[in-house]
């Protein structure tokens, strides 16, 4: 199984499981279940408590899918993530495009040239 | 638009929930910062009451610093050992502040102390940042002009060598950071900005990220993906403690996120394009919008009265922050990219983006 194909099924599941927690917390947010988490905060220890970790739970819930999720994405569409080196050196640059075949051509041409002129007529 | 049982009578479209969380996304994840500086007055603005304003906006930072950590932990920009020491000196610390603030606030002085005490720290912070990073980028500029070779990060301050040189067992290597230092040193600056962080009640990227790069001498880029680290605990700690205040709501956290999901990956991603003074410069202009934020709301204070010109004034800052940060961030990778294209970076740019 090819690398982006592999990256492709498993955006899939982590988007699937984002779905049922995003419909988790609309569901939970029109039944009234997140109003009467908030109204219970004090009421006991276990009522608070319970409150405290639904929240945190949420948001690493979504924190931890969104980021696995966007991962595999940049996977998908071939983005290189290069770990950076911090400590480098950025030396001159070194040439990134073509080289240029028409100089390359007309040096040649005038190299010839010139061995043309040194070398004695026959 | 969308209304939340927990405050009735708020009604706020949900795409300018996603935007404000996209919003903070690129910028955190870019300089490392919460965002609590932007994302609390706006909620505040859409008529979210203070407390539960930044009881959101922290339970959200927690997630969103999830999120970065990850991609910039592909980037190599997360120390995890120092990040997890620095986590607990800055939960332990953070409890100090907290304390601290509620002392001063049963002596009824706690607003005034705060927004003087955050006025003269971010800016001192911002200053300093500042003075120190144009002289890191002339010497990166004569370095390239001697035609030598130019580091990705460079900083001008003497500081971290000292505290480096205090030999104070258990010494720690981190290797990422190429850093031996003190264990002791990296735990109390942890808890000193941890309790920083809990005195302004903000999440403390702003004093963690200069203090890693100047007081422990971390490349910058280091700086910020290790503070991220250390925000999912300091965050996820102050999301329990205004939990049990009864100070979030989670539904909208929870829309904010999604937002914030891509930004951070435009503001992590990016740091692959620049230098260590993009960044500083970068964090120089969000402490000065938060240090204009903390002086209207002094204004406010002080003269005991809301003025409708102040008012208009902290609303000016904060979208205008917003939108300048943004555009700074997005501006500066995208010469970043074409520089990285073309091999060849702009004149003004040497010292700020990478050309390799």
């Amino acid at each position: 199984m090819g690398k982006r194909t592999k990256a492709a099924i498993q955006a899939v599941i982590l988007a699937a499981l984002m779905g049922l927690l995003t419909w988790h917390t609309i569901w939970w947010h029109v039944n009234g279940t997140h109003k009467e988490l908030f109204d219970a905060i004090g009421e006991s220890g276990w009522s608070t408590a319970k409150a405290v970790f639904y929240n945190v739970g949420l948001m690493v819930a979504a924190g931890m899918l969104l980021g696995f999720f966007s991962e595999k994405i940049t996977q998908i569409m071939g983005y290189e993530v290069k770990k950076i080196d911090h400590f480098a050196d950025e030396s001159e640059p070194e040439p990134t495009t073509t080289p240029d075949l028409t100089t390359r051509r007309e040096a040649a041409l005038a190299e010839e040239a010139v061995e043309k002129v040194r070398e004695p007529t026959q | 638009m969308i209304t939340f049982n927990e405050i009735p009578g708020v009604e706020i479209p949900i795409f300018l929930l996603l935007f404000m969380g996209f919003t903070v996304g690129i910028v955190g994840g870019f300089i490392g910062v919460g965002g609590g500086f932007l994302i609390t007055p706006a909620l505040v603005v859409l008529g979210f009451p203070a407390s539960l304003a930044v009881g959101t906006d922290t339970t959200h930072i927690a997630g969103k610093s999830i999120i970065s950590t990850l991609r910039h932990s592909q980037l190599g920009n997360v120390d995890l050992k120092l990040g997890l020491i620095m986590a607990i000196g800055t939960v332990v610390g953070a409890e100090g502040g907290v304390r601290f603030i509620e002392w001063l606030e049963a002596k009824g002085i706690d607003e005034q102390v705060v927004l003087v005490a955050s006025l003269i720290l971010m800016t001192s912070i911002g200053l300093f940042t500042f003075r120190e990073t144009m002289a890191a980028r002339r010497r990166m500029k004569e370095l390239k002009a001697a035609g030598k070779a130019i580091p990705r990060d460079e900083t001008s301050s003497g500081l971290a060598k000292k505290l480096q040189s205090i030999n104070l067992w258990p010494m720690i290597w981190l290797p990422t950071s190429r850093v031996v230092v003190s264990f002791w040193t990296v735990s109390a600056i942890g808890a000193a900005t941890g309790f920083l962080s809990g005195f302004f009640g903000v999440g403390g990227g702003f004093i963690r990220v200069p203090a890693m790069i100047y007081l422990l001498g971390m490349p910058s880029l280091v700086a910020v993906g290790t503070d991220l680290l250390s925000m999912i605990f300091s965050a996820g700690y102050a999301s329990v403690r205004h939990g049990m205040e009864g100070n979030v709501v989670a539904l909208a956290a929870f829309i904010m996120i999604f937002g914030a999901a891509l930004g951070a990956q435009i503001g992590a991603l990016g740091t692959a394009y620049v230098r260590g003074p993009a960044i500083r410069l970068l964090l120089v202009v969000a402490v000065t919008f938060g240090a204009a934020g903390a002086a209207v709301k002094l204004a406010d204070v002080l003269t005991d009265e809301s003025i409708g010109l102040l008012d208009i004034a902290s609303k000016i800052i904060m979208f205008g922050g917003m939108a300048t940060l943004v555009s700074l961030i997005m501006g500066l990778v995208a010469v970043g990219v074409v520089s990285q294209r073309r091999g060849v970076a702009p004149a003004w740019a040497e010292a700020l983006v990478v050309t390799r």
